[in-house]
């Protein structure tokens, strides 16, 4: 079974798989900050320690290559899903689904 | 014209957080950022500002197994001081034993703050329990600097709760929900 994935790990799973090729560090903290809106705030403390996380669990994968003058040629770290990512994106993705078929919109809470 | 970059001891800093592993990747994604997207954005002192809420974003991650080892030992000498004080019955050893009380259970605090992130309302808990044992700390070490027995075990004491209390303070409020890979 994949791993149970939180809120903010879909997001960034969803900001990687979204940045295709240009998914490295710098794209994915922005994917994530524009998603959220400006009204929540998102530390880069917070993205690389998920994606550090994930990477861990075999959800993303990384491989480093090397930077342009604008960043003073430091590398850059590009990261995709792997396989067990796009599993447990997808069974997470699934499990809400399911959660919310049968529910009626808007929603109204009981009295 | 001259190209703003971040301020050099911040990027000092923000090495120095980072694990040798990240440290070119993500210095060089927060020197693109600043310098491509938020001086344009925000001006330069506000992006400074940007940056430096980013450098320490990054300290939780450093600094948490250090603040673990701080409440573990401020945690063992409350509870010897609370052991002593029943064994021994010294004078007011009942106000003592609220000390011993309120030194064990703010590190129990603080502890379940850091390593159990899903229970957010232990952090403002967390927070406010410094102010106590700054208070507690200080007041210690007035007494033990100019009372007439120095006690170097109280400065000790008084001193770790100290650096418990700054780095409680300096941790907790950017935690990120979830425990990192590494320290």
């Amino acid at each position: 079974m994949a791993a149970l994935l939180g809120m903010f790990e879909q997001i960034v799973l969803l900001a990687v798989l979204s940045g295709g090729d240009q998914a490295y560090g710098r794209a994915v903290l922005r994917a994530v900050e524009s998603n959220l809106g400006p009204e929540r705030s998102v530390s880069a403390g917070s993205v690389y320690a998920t994606l550090d996380r994930l990477e861990a669990q075999n959800l993303v994968a990384s491989r480093l290559e090397r930077g342009t003058a604008a960043r003073r040629g430091r590398a850059r770290r590009f990261y995709r899903l792997t396989t067990q990512g796009a599993s447990a994106l997808t069974e997470a993705r699934s499990s809400l689904d399911r959660m919310w078929r049968g529910v009626r919109w808007p929603l109204e809470a009981s009295a | 014209m001259k190209k703003i970059e971040p301020p050099r001891w911040m990027e000092r800093t923000l090495r120095f957080l980072l694990h040798p592993r990240d440290r070119e990747a993500i210095c060089g994604d927060l020197y693109e950022e600043f310098c491509e997207e938020k001086v344009r954005l925000l001006g330069p002192a506000r992006a400074e500002v940007w940056y430096m809420r980013q450098v320490l974003s990054f300290v939780p991650q450093k600094f948490g197994f250090v603040l673990t080892a701080f409440c573990l030992f401020t945690m063992a000498s409350g509870g010897w001081l609370g052991a002593m004080d029943i064994i021994l019955h010294h004078p007011g050893y009942a106000q003592r034993e609220w000390i011993a009380g309120l030194i064990v259970g703010q590190a129990a605090l603080t502890l379940a703050a850091l390593h159990f992130r899903s229970l957010p309302w232990l952090r403002p808990l967390a927070l406010v329990g410094c102010a106590a044992i700054v208070w507690l700390a200080a007041r210690s070490l007035w007494l033990a600097i100019t009372g007439a027995n120095f006690e170097g075990y109280i400065l000790l004491i008084c001193l770790g709760l100290l650096m418990q209390a700054a780095l409680t303070l300096l941790i907790l409020p950017g935690l990120s929900p979830r425990l990192p890979r590494r320290a």
